[in-house]
C-alpha cells in the first residue's frame, strides 16, 4: 500500500472514531450520523487531481456560508453546542473530500479533535472510554504520517526548480517504502505512552476549582413503577429491559442473588392505579456515627447487616432509597469535603417508613443501608386514619373477588395465616406471564377471576385487595427482586427487569411483614450463560469502574486515593475502595480465567482472517468505478513495462546497487539491438522522475520506443 | 543593535531552541482552552481529553529531545557568494547512535547577520551509524561580510507541533559580492568628457567601448571627440576595443549625503560598476578600481585573481557620508586623470530631485 493511501485510510479511521463518539451520545438523529460517518469513510479515499485551487476556494465559501447559517440557528434557538457541533461535523465530512496538502490534513484532524472534545461533554458513557483509546492510537499515527508528508512537501518546495515540483510529490507519496518501518513500531509505543501518561495526569492533577465541588451529572435512568402514582401494568415494559439500575455489595460478607431491595409502598388503589396518600414527611436524625436513623427511638444494636448501594442517576431531585427489608438506618459514604459542596443530601421519611433523599438531579447515589431482617416495617402501630388507608378498596370492587377471598381464607383471622393461604393460592392456581392482556375496565378482576395470568404487579395488587376485603390492613410495595452476581465487580447487579411488586401485611406487634404472591421461578437471568453473559458482566464491571473512577472522580476521591497510597493500612470498603492490593490483582486474574477465552480468542483470530479474505475477494473483482484516481507518469509506466519485457526475455534484472543507466548499458552489452531504444527510454524515465521541468514525451513516442524494445528481443 | 534572532540562537541559557509551528500554537491553545473548561465545569471527561493533549505535548518534547541526541553536523567550506544568488554549501549529518534512527531532521547554517535566507538540508531518516550528505542553500540579500556562528540541527519530530534545535558552534566568514548582472547593456557609464557610453558584454567585436588617444593620421575622422581637446590643441579620437589591449579604470562613487545621493543609489551604482568590471575582466580587459573619495584604489590587472580582488573590494566597500557640496562637486566633474592608455569609466549614481 502506498504511503498516500495508507495516510488517507488512517485519517479516515480517525475521523470516523471521533464522530462515532458523538453519534453514540444519541443527541443527533441516526440517519444523519450514518450519512456523516459514510462521508468521512469515503471522502479521504477520493483523490481529486484537478482544479484543486478552485475547489479549495469553493470549500472556503461553503464554510463561511454554512457557518453563518448555523450561527443564526444557534442564536435563534439558544442551542449553541448542538449547532456548533453539527457545523464541525458537517465541515469535517466535506473537508474529507478535499485533502490535497498537509495543511488540509491538519485541519481535518483539528475538526476531528473538536468533535472528540464535544463528545466528552455530551457522552459520559463507557462508549467514550472505549472509542477514545483507538482514537488516540490512530491520531498518533496520523500525526506521524503528517510529519512525513510535511517533509515531502517541504523538500519538493526546496528543489532547484522554482516551480513546485508536483510530480516529485506524487512520486514520493506513491512510494510504498516512504514510511520507515521503525516509525510504525514507534507509533505503537507512542500511543501506549500517551495513554499511560494521560492516565497519570488525570489521576494526579489537583482537582481545584468550584466545578469539582459539584456533583457529576449523567443521563438518568427512567424506571416506571417508582413514581408517586403507578398505573397497573406500567412496569410491563421495564420487565424486559436489562439496563442496570443499581449495584449492591454486602459490607463484611458476600451477597448472593436473589436479593430483595425495597423501594416504596403504595396504599391507595382506585381500580386502575396505585398511589400514595401518606404525604407527611420529616427529616431523619443522625446518631453519633452520622447514620440517619429511620426510627430514632430504635438505635442500632449491632445485629444489623449492611449493604452498600450504587444507585444509577434518576431524574428529578427526589430520590427513593432502596434497601433490604427492614431498613433501620442510612449512611452516605464518609466525605470530609461534604461541607464544601454547594448541594447537600437530606434524608426524609414518611409515615409508611419509606425513605427518600433530596439532592442534585441526575447524579448517581452511593450510600450504606443498615437493615434488620427480623424487624417489621413501620409503622408498628396503626392509627385510625392509617388503618382506613390500608383497608381502602376501590369503588365498584367485584363481589366475586370478595367471595373468592373469603373462600380462600376459610374464616381464618390470623393475618399471617391468611396471607400465607393467599400466597399458596396464587402460587398454585396462577401463572406468571409478562405478555398477558387484561380487560381495560377492570384488569384486576379479569386477572383474578378469568385470566389468571400476569406479572408481579397483578399478583401483588390482587393479594392486597383480597386482604383488605377480609379486613386485614395491607399495602403494595415496589422494589427490586432478583439480580445477577457480577464476579468481576464483586456486587449484585439489579436491572430494570428485576423490578418487582410484593405485599406487606400489617401484623399487630410486628408491623408490616412482607409476603410475595408471585409464583417462584419467575426470576431468570436475562443475561444468559456463556460468552454473552460473561462479557456483559465484564462490561458492566468496567462500566462501573468508568463511572466511579473517571466520570465521578472528584477531589475527595483523589485525596482518598493519595492517602491510600501513602497509608496502606487505611482501608475503606465497598465501591469507594481506593487501595489496590496484590490480593485484589490476583483476584482479577483469577476472575479473568473464568472468561470464555476460547471463544474470545477464536473471535479475535477469526475477525482479521475474515476481513483479509473479504479484501482479497473484493480486489479480485472487476470494479465498476474507481474511487481513487492514480496519477501515473507515462514514462514510468512504459519503463516498467520495458523492464518486464527484458526480464521475461533475457532474465536480466536490475541489481540493487545498479543505476538505471548502468543496467541499460549492461543489457545493451549483451543485446546491442536494444541499446538505442532502451537508453532513450531510460533517459526519458530519469528526466520525468528527476528532471523537473523537462518536457514530457508524447505517448506515441513512448509506444514506439517500447515496440522497438520488444522487437529487439523478439527472436530471443 | 539587538536582534532577537541572534539572541535566540546564541543563548546558552537555553541549550535547546524551541519554536512553535502553526499547528503547535493551535494545539496548545486548544489544550489551554480545555484546561480552563475542565477546571471551570468540573467535567472529568473534558479533563481526560485535556490529559491526553498534555500527554501528547510532553511526549512530543521527550521524543524530539531523544531524536536530537548524538547527532553531529558537518559543514563544507564556503568563503564567497554573490548577493541575490543561491549558493550551495555541502553539509552532512551523522547519527552516532548504535541502534536507533533519527527522523525528520534539518541542518541549517546560522549567521549573525539577518540578511541571509537559509534553506536547510532536510533528511527524513538517518539510520544508526549512518552519515547523510546534502546541501544547504544560502541566499544573501546584500553584499558584505557574513559571519557564521553556528550550525543548528532541527527536528519537528514527532507531531510537528514545534521545532526543537540544538546549536553546534562554528565559525567562518562569507564574503558576499555584489549582484552581478548578466546583461549590462543598460548600464550607462561616463567618459572623462562626460560622454555617455555603454559596455558590450561581447568581446573582440570592435563595438564601442571607451578609449581616447591622440588623433593619428589614418584614423577615422568620424571618431574624433570634438567636445574635448587637449590643452596643446591636439585632438582626441575614440579608440574601439581590441581584445586584450585595453585597460579601464572604473570609478566608483562612494560618498553620499542623503539629499542628492542616498545609500540605495550608491548600492545600485556599485552593482552596475561590479557588473561592468566582471564583464570587462572576462573579456580580457585590464581593469582597475578607484573610489571617488580616494580611499580605495586598485591598479589595473586582468585574470581571475584580479576579478576576485575587485569583487572582494566591492564586497567590503563602505560608503562615506559627506556634505552635499562635496557630492555635488563630485557629480559635476571628474577630477581624476589617467594615462592615455587607461580609460576612465564612471558609473554615476541616480541623483535626487535637486540633482545635476
Amino acid at each position: 500500500m502506498s504511503f498516500d493511501r495508507l495516510h488517507r485510510l488512517v485519517s479516515s479511521g480517525t475521523a470516523v472514531l471521533g464522530i462515532s463518539i458523538v453519534a453514540l451520545s444519541g443527541e443527533y438523529e441516526l440517519p444523519l450520523m450514518v450519512a456523516l460517518i459514510l462521508a468521512l469513510a469515503i471522502g479521504p479515499q477520493v483523490v481529486i487531481g484537478r482544479y484543486q485551487n478552485l475547489l479549495g476556494k469553493a470549500l472556503n465559501i461553503f464554510a463561511v456560508v454554512s457557518g453563518l447559517f448555523f450561527g443564526y440557528l444557534a442564536i435563534s434557538t439558544s442551542n449553541f453546542l448542538y449547532y456548533a457541533l453539527f457545523y464541525a461535523m458537517l465541515l469535517s465530512s466535506v473537508k474529507g473530500f478535499f485533502l490535497f496538502q498537509r495543511n488540509d490534513f491538519m485541519q481535518f484532524y483539528v475538526l476531528s479533535f473538536l468533535q472528540c472534545i464535544a463528545g466528552a461533554v455530551i457522552n459520559p458513557g463507557l462508549s467514550f472510554g472505549v472509542l477514545v483509546i483507538p482514537y488516540v492510537v490512530l491520531l498518533t499515527l496520523c500525526l506521524l504520517m503528517s510529519n512525513v508528508r510535511k517533509w515531502v512537501e517541504e523538500t519538493a518546495d526546496a528543489s532547484v526548480s522554482k516551480v513546485r515540483n508536483e510530480r516529485d510529490i506524487v512520486a514520493w507519496l506513491e512510494s510504498k517504502s516512504l514510511l520507515p518501518a521503525q516509525l510504525l513500531w514507534l507509533t505503537a509505543g507512542l500511543s501506549i505512552s500517551t495513554f499511560l501518561v494521560s492516565v497519570v495526569f488525570f489521576f494526579l492533577f489537583p482537582r481545584v476549582g468550584m466545578g469539582f465541588f459539584a456533583y457529576q451529572q449523567r443521563p438518568p435512568v427512567s424506571v416506571p413503577g417508582f413514581a408517586e402514582t403507578v398505573e397497573l401494568g406500567a412496569m410491563t415494559n421495564a420487565l424486559e429491559d436489562t439496563q442496570v439500575v443499581m449495584r449492591v455489595k454486602a459490607v463484611g460478607g458476600d451477597l448472593e442473588p436473589p436479593i430483595r431491595m425495597r423501594g416504596q409502598s403504595l396504599d391507595y388503589y382506585d381500580g386502575q392505579k396505585w398511589s400514595k396518600t401518606t404525604s407527611t414527611v420529616w427529616p431523619l436524625r443522625t446518631d453519633q456515627q452520622n447514620r440517619f436513623l429511620v426510627d430514632p427511638r430504635e438505635p442500632l444494636d449491632g445485629r444489623e447487616k449492611t449493604v452498600e448501594v450504587y444507585l444509577e442517576p434518576v431524574s428529578g431531585s427526589k430520590h427513593l432509597l432502596f434497601a433490604p427489608q427492614t431498613p433501620v438506618a442510612f449512611e452516605p459514604p464518609p466525605n470530609d469535603l461534604r461541607a464544601l459542596r454547594p448541594e447537600k443530601w437530606r434524608f426524609y421519611r414518611d409515615e409508611s417508613g419509606d425513605v427518600v433523599v433530596t439532592g442534585p438531579p441526575n447524579v448517581a447515589l452511593v450510600y450504606y443501608a443498615h437493615y434488620d431482617e427480623h424487624k417489621g416495617m413501620s409503622p408498628l402501630f396503626l392509627t385510625a386514619s392509617l388503618r382506613r388507608d390500608y383497608l381502602q378498596l376501590p369503588e365498584g370492587l367485584s363481589s366475586d373477588i370478595i367471595a373468592l377471598a373469603r373462600e380462600i381464607a376459610e374464616d381464618r383471622k390470623d393475618p399471617e395465616e391468611v396471607a400465607s393461604r393467599l400466597v399458596r393460592f396464587f402460587h398454585s392456581r396462577f401463572k406468571y406471564s409478562l405478555h398477558s392482556r387484561h380487560h381495560e375496565n377492570d384488569p384486576l378482576a379479569d386477572f383474578l377471576l378469568r385470566n389468571r395470568e400476569g406479572h408481579c404487579e397483578y399478583f401483588a395488587s390482587g393479594m392486597v385487595v383480597m386482604l383488605r376485603a377480609l379486613g386485614i390492613p395491607a399495602r403494595l410495595v415496589t422494589g427490586f427482586y432478583g439480580g445477577d452476581r457480577n464476579e468481576y465487580g464483586g456486587y449484585v447487579a439489579l436491572r430494570k427487569s428485576d423490578a418487582h411488586s410484593w405485599v406487606e401485611v400489617f401484623v399487630v406487634g410486628k408491623g408490616f411483614v412482607p409476603f410475595d404472591p408471585t409464583p417462584p421461578g419467575f426470576i431468570q437471568s436475562r443475561l444468559g450463560k456463556g460468552l454473552f453473559g460473561g462479557l456483559s458482566k465484564a462490561i458492566d464491571a468496567i462500566r462501573l469502574f468508568w463511572y466511579r473512577w473517571v466520570v465521578e472522580y472528584s477531589l475527595d476521591k483523589q485525596m482518598d486515593f493519595l492517602l491510600g497510597l501513602a497509608m496502606p493500612s487505611r482501608k475503606k470498603g465497598g465501591f469507594d475502595e481506593p487501595r489496590i492490593t496484590i490480593g485484589e490483582i490476583r483476584q482479577v486474574f483469577r476472575k479473568a480465567k473464568d472468561l470464555p477465552w476460547v471463544q474470545v480468542l477464536a473471535l479475535l483470530l477469526a475477525t482479521p482472517l475474515v476481513l483479509w479474505t473479504a479484501m482479497k475477494v473484493f480486489r479480485g473483482r472487476k470494479r465498476i468505478f474507481r474511487l481513487r484516481k492514480f496519477v501515473t507518469l507515462p514514462e514510468v509506466a512504459t519503463y516498467r513495462s520495458a523492464l518486464e519485457v527484458v526480464a521475461k526475455r533475457t532474465g536480466l534484472r536490475r541489481a540493487p546497487h545498479e543505476t538505471q543507466l548502468e543496467f541499460a548499458k549492461r543489457v545493451a552489452s549483451f543485446y546491442p539491438k536494444a541499446e538505442q531504444p532502451l537508453l532513450a527510454l531510460t533517459w526519458l524515465y530519469l528526466a520525468s522522475v528527476f528532471g523537473g521541468d523537462t518536457k514530457k514525451a508524447e505517448s506515441e513516442d513512448l509506444k514506439k520506443i517500447l515496440d522497438e524494445i520488444k522487437e529487439a528481443f523478439r527472436n530471443i | 543593535m539587538f536582534s532577537f534572532r541572534r539572541f535566540f540562537w546564541r543563548s546558552k541559557f537555553f541549550p535547546r531552541k524551541i519554536s512553535f509551528s502553526r499547528e503547535g500554537k493551535v494545539f496548545v491553545l486548544i489544550s489551554l482552552g480545555l484546561g480552563f473548561a475542565a477546571i471551570n465545569t468540573g467535567n472529568n471527561l473534558i479533563y481526560l481529553v485535556f490529559s491526553l493533549s498534555l500527554a501528547m505535548i510532553v511526549l512530543s518534547g521527550i521524543l524530539s529531545e531523544w531524536n536530537l541526541r548524538k547527532l553531529r553536523p558537518f559543514v563544507g567550506a564556503v568563503t564567497r557568494a554573490e548577493a541575490m544568488k543561491e549558493c550551495f554549501v555541502e553539509v552532512g549529518i551523522k547519527n552516532e547512535r548504535k541502534r536507533l534512527p533519527a527522523f525528520s531532521v534539518q541542518v541549517r547554517l546560522l549567521f549573525e547577520e539577518d540578511d541571509v535566507h537559509v534553506r536547510p538540508m532536510r533528511v527524513l531518516e538517518v539510520r544508526a551509524g549512518q552519515r547523510v550528505n546534502g546541501s544547504c542553500v544560502l541566499k544573501f540579500s546584500k553584499r558584505g561580510v557574513f559571519n557564521l556562528f553556528g550550525v543548528a540541527i532541527t527536528t519537528d519530530f514527532p507531531f510537528s507541533f514545534f521545532s526543537k534545535s540544538v546549536v553546534f558552534p562554528a565559525s567562518g566568514k562569507v564574503l558576499v559580492h555584489p549582484r552581478i548582472k548578466d546583461d549590462i547593456s543598460s548600464v550607462v557609464g561616463y567618459l572623462p568628457d562626460g560622454e555617455e557610453v555603454t559596455v558590450s558584454n561581447r568581446s573582440g567585436r570592435g563595438t564601442e567601448i571607451f578609449g581616447l588617444r591622440d588623433f593619428r593620421v589614418g584614423d577615422n575622422p568620424r571618431h574624433k571627440v570634438y567636445k574635448r581637446v587637449l590643452p596643446d590643441g591636439k585632438e582626441l579620437v575614440k579608440e574601439f576595443e581590441q581584445e586584450g589591449t585595453r585597460a579601464v579604470l572604473v570609478l566608483v562613487f562612494d560618498i553620499y549625503d542623503d539629499k542628492l545621493v542616498g545609500k540605495d543609489d550608491l548600492e545600485k551604482a556599485l552593482e552596475d560598476a561590479a557588473s561592468v568590471c566582471v564583464n570587462l575582466v572576462r573579456q580580457g580587459v585590464q581593469v582597475g578600481v578607484k573610489t571617488v573619495s580616494g580611499r580605495v584604489e586598485l591598479p589595473e590587472g586582468k585574470g581571475e585573481a584580479q576579478l576576485f580582488e575587485i569583487l572582494d573590494l566591492f564586497s567590503t566597500l563602505d560608503f562615506l557620508k559627506v556634505q552635499s557640496s562635496h557630492v555635488e562637486e563630485a557629480l559635476s566633474s571628474l577630477t581624476f586623470s589617467t594615462d592615455r592608455e587607461t580609460t576612465l569609466f564612471f558609473v554615476r549614481p541616480a541623483v535626487g530631485v535637486a540633482g545635476i
